[in-house]
């Protein structure tokens, strides 16, 4: 029985679809966001899909739940908004729980879909100043889908496969540029190009050795949305007194979005019924960090007689400074008290903390990652209702949360005094909130 | 003398289409059984095909049940003239499957009436393809390029009783939309700044059912067109007196028809019959190139090359297939299953520069599933082989046709696509 599970497993981590990371940093679901994402332990709602893929199998009922969150950026350099954009979507998933015979056996997807994009790929000069973690990595569809199987009543494993979508295209433009009258250029165009997929895979195990405690392990794998872009403009230009072959060539090699590689353990401790202590520690692989500056170059030969066109000088290609990152380790902690007001209704208190240490060096040359400390602070409720109907043989639970990042100063002293951003003080706040309703069948 | 330069080039409003197709399940059928039974299954569809045939179908599905299959297809298309090229290169297609189908256990009236389906095909190397040759190459873009594409497709099914089910989904993918200004930085260095977006296109897919008669069921179903378009403009500027207009790379790379589907099924003993056919609205299509160079307000009448109209037009895909279906043991039953369709090609004879090749196409399936039962694994293994022949077909061009164009003076086409696919579901 276990070994049908794990084919299922295999076949799942070939091929199922999903993608990334509005999630590492905002948290996903309303319940995991609001007890500080310390929940690798004690998750098995949707969000499980992103937490930790074993809790699947911890469901006791095929479980549905849609939400909104929102979350607004305060960041400034030199006390000047960085008008980073915000990050809104509809947040929800999926729990199917059964079994394969007497092998508990679940399926899994979630989702974040941002109301404006699925994702952005964003790259500008080297020395532009970017919240590098903030202004494009949170522009992103999280889809993710995995299946779990609990053999023993202790333990549970689970696996998917994340999968990101990324750009390699070339186009080419050929045909006869009027100087005289530009619009009377006979051109035309092909374009090849495609949209590849990237995979990488997350895996977690829950084991309980006492009935108030969990023990959960997560790994997931790094990843980066890269766009190569390839342009060719081949043919004549027409100068009226002489028609002059020419060619002008580009090539774009950019890494975005990059997504860490990351190792969580963390527990989840029941001193009494009601009351649940999480604390997770994330290992996250910063040291791996890919600029996200575009490789480019560009040509232009142009067969000019002496005197009918001037052309200006040929510029190097891109030189990309390393960025440099280290990693860091991320303390979380939750907790969560489930106050019974009646038989039927629950009311679930919950609180967290996350401290995220700035994985980017001082910026003292050339390039401007902007970065600082994160210390997060949530909170957040909601109501879980029970025999609500015939129609409904199970739960409905309304859940909301809010979450204040506060980022605080941090100052960058440039090593040359003429340096083209200069010296720099970066602070900020963002502002998280969402909200949603699950029905939990059981 | 050859000089070297450099410039400024922006290229503003990139939209790479990756185009939000069901290529792949429009032109084989969507899961092993459909397939092997010529694209059926509007009304006799079983599991996570149905996402696809057609989602009211998902409401027969009484536990739920997770797929994986593998499909691989190969080309092998040719141009026979004087200046064609012969056999052409063709990538052939490889991709998974990956499906599930959940009943919702509501309770009251709605108690096993509910059913949701998602269903994923997903090539191994792309999630879509944008393939805009010159018009003159000879290329197949009606059958080559739109399978390498991400097919999508989730719905729900709903059981209203009286042997009527409703069904609705959507089928997705997405587009790529942003920027990329290239320009020189500080140090004198040339840098690129990039800013794309992928977003999505969908397309409904609205079914019903009905079992009409004992062992009879009818099935109808209606899917969106989906379109994905390429948008790039490109300016080309500080070239010193080089002056470029704006570049249009724009165009269609993938493109469905809105279609309807229509199909009696009807159980003789151990046989299943079906018998359908899809009407796709390609008249709706108005080609995939589109002018480089656009006249602006202030010159209407320029003298920028527009492509030629490329001719489409409706067509109607009968289909007919056969299950036979026999106990292998008490616990293990085996289906054999078989299918025709035949694919009226929606291209006009290419009697101009172009050479947008495409047959009619005879398509061939067979397949075999077993599936399990208790005290077994609920295990289910399907097989299937689907064979699409090209009939024959000559372009003869007219006489304004370069004679160096692939396609003069006259051009035969044809060819084969040979797809095979394999597929494990498990209930759970």
């Amino acid at each position: 029985m276990a070994r049908r599970a794990w084919l299922a497993v295999a076949a799942l981590l070939w091929a199922l679809p999903a993608a990334a990371s509005p999630a590492d940093t905002f948290g996903l679901g309303a319940r995991s966001a609001a007890m500080g994402s310390a929940v690798s332990a004690d998750v098995r709602d949707f969000s499980a899909n992103y937490y930790n893929p074993s809790g699947l199998a911890l469901a006791r009922g095929l479980d549905l739940t849609a939400g909104y969150s929102y979350a607004a950026h305060a960041l400034e350099m030199n006390d000047k908004d960085s008008r980073v954009d915000p990050v809104r979507g509809i947040v929800g998933g999926i729990v199917a729980p059964g079994s394969i015979g007497f092998l508990p056996f679940a399926f899994g997807i979630a989702t974040f879909l941002p109301d404006d994009r699925l994702s952005r790929a964003r790259a500008s000069r080297q020395e532009d100043p970017r919240w590098v973690l903030y202004d494009n990595r949170t522009q992103l569809i999280f889809i993710s889908a995995n299946i779990a199987i609990r053999p023993f009543e202790w333990l549970s494993v689970g696996g998917g496969m994340t999968y990101l979508a990324a750009t390699r295209g070339s186009f080419g433009i050929s045909g006869t540029a009027v100087l005289a009258s530009e619009y009377d250029s006979q051109l035309r165009h092909e374009v090849d190009a495609d949209l590849t997929t990237q995979r990488y895979p997350e895996f977690g195990v829950t084991v309980r050795p006492h009935d108030r405690l969990d023990l959960a392990a997560v790994y997931r794998h790094q990843a980066a949305i890269e766009l190569d872009i390839d342009a060719e403009l081949a043919g004549t230009v027409d100068a009226s007194l002489a028609k002059v072959p020419a060619r002008y060539a580009l090539e774009s090699h950019t890494v975005n979005a990059f997504i860490p590689r990351q190792v969580v353990i963390g527990e989840s401790y029941r001193p009494v019924d009601e009351l649940s202590i999480n604390l997770d520690l994330k290992w996250v692989q910063w040291s791996a960090f890919k600029s996200p500056v575009s490789r480019s170059s560009t040509t232009l030969e142009v067969d000019v007689p002496p005197g009918l066109i001037e052309l200006p000088p040929n510029p190097k290609p891109t030189r990309v400074e390393d960025p440099g990152f280290s990693d860091r380790i991320v303390p979380e902690l939750g907790i969560e008290y489930r106050l019974a007001v009646t038989p039927d209704l629950t009311v679930p208190l919950r609180a967290g903390y996350i401290y995220e240490h700035s994985p980017v060096p001082p910026q003292t040359g050339l390039t401007n990652y902007v970065d600082t400390d994160r210390h997060v602070l949530s909170v957040g409720s909601g109501v879980v209702l029970r025999e609500v109907g015939a129609v409904l043989p199970g739960n409905v639970r309304f859940d909301t949360y809010a979450q204040l990042s506060i980022l605080p100063t941090r100052i960058t002293l440039k090593d040359s005094p003429a340096d083209y951003v200069g010296d720099y003080r970066a602070r900020g706040t963002i502002l998280n909130v969402g909200a949603s309703v699950s029905v939990g069948f059981e | 003398m050859v000089r070297s330069g450099a410039c400024g080039l922006v290229i503003a409003a990139l939209c790479v289409a990756g185009g939000a197709v069901a290529s792949p399940a429009e032109q084989f059928g969507f899961g092993a059984r459909s397939q092997a039974m010529a694209g059926v299954g509007t009304a006799v569809g079983r599991g996570v095909d149905t996402t696809y045939a057609n989602p009211a179908l998902l409401s027969r599905e009484p536990r739920s049940e997770f797929t994986f299959g593998w499909q691989s297809t190969r080309f092998v298309l040719h141009a026979d003239g004087a200046n064609a090229p012969g056999e052409l290169s063709e990538e052939s297609l490889h991709g998974t499957t990956i499906g599930v189908v959940v009943p919702v256990p509501f309770g009251g009236f709605l108690e096993d009436r509910v059913v949701l389906g998602l269903g994923v095909f997903t090539p191994s190397t792309t999630l879509a393809r944008a393939r805009l040759l010159y018009p003159e190459r000879a290329q197949f873009p009606v059958i080559t390029d739109r399978a390498h594409t991400l097919n999508f497709a989730a719905g729900a099914g709903v059981d209203l009783g009286y042997g009527i089910r409703v069904g609705a989904g959507a089928l997705a993918l997405a587009e790529l939309v942003g920027t990329v200004v290239v320009r020189t930085d500080t140090t004198g260095r040339v840098g690129t700044a990039v800013d794309d977006q992928l977003i999505t296109t969908y397309a409904p897919v609205v079914g019903a059912s009905w079992d009409f008669a004992e062992d009879t069921t009818a099935g109808l179903v209606f899917r969106g067109a989906l379109r994905g378009d390429f948008d790039v403009l490109v300016q080309v500027n500080d070239l010193g007196s080089l002056t470029v207009p704006d570049l249009n790379i724009t165009g269609v790379a993938q493109y469905d028809p809105a279609q309807i589907q229509a199909e009696v099924g009807r159980r003789f003993g151990a046989w299943t019959l079906a018998l359908g056919a899809t009407y796709k609205r390609w008249g709706a299509f108005d080609g995939w190139q589109s002018p480089t160079v656009r006249c602006p307000a202030s010159q209407p009448d320029c003298q920028a090359l527009v492509p030629e109209p490329v001719e489409f037009h409706d067509t109607v895909v009968p289909r007919v297939a056969a299950a036979y279906a026999f106990e292998l043991s008490a616990d293990a039953r085996g289906e054999l299953r078989f299918g025709y369709f035949w694919e009226p090609t929606p291209v006009g004879e290419q009697t101009g520069a172009a050479n947008y090749f495409d047959n009619d196409r005879h398509a061939l399936g067979v397949g075999y599933g077993v599936e399990l039962a208790e005290p077994l694994p609920p295990i289910r293994v399907d097989l299937v082989y689907q064979h699409q022949f090209l009939a024959p077909r000559t372009h003869q061009k007219n006489d304004s046709v370069a004679s160096d164009n692939p396609g003069a003076p006259s051009v035969d086409t044809g060819g084969h696509v040979m797809s095979t696919g394999v597929a494990l579901g498990v209930k759970f």
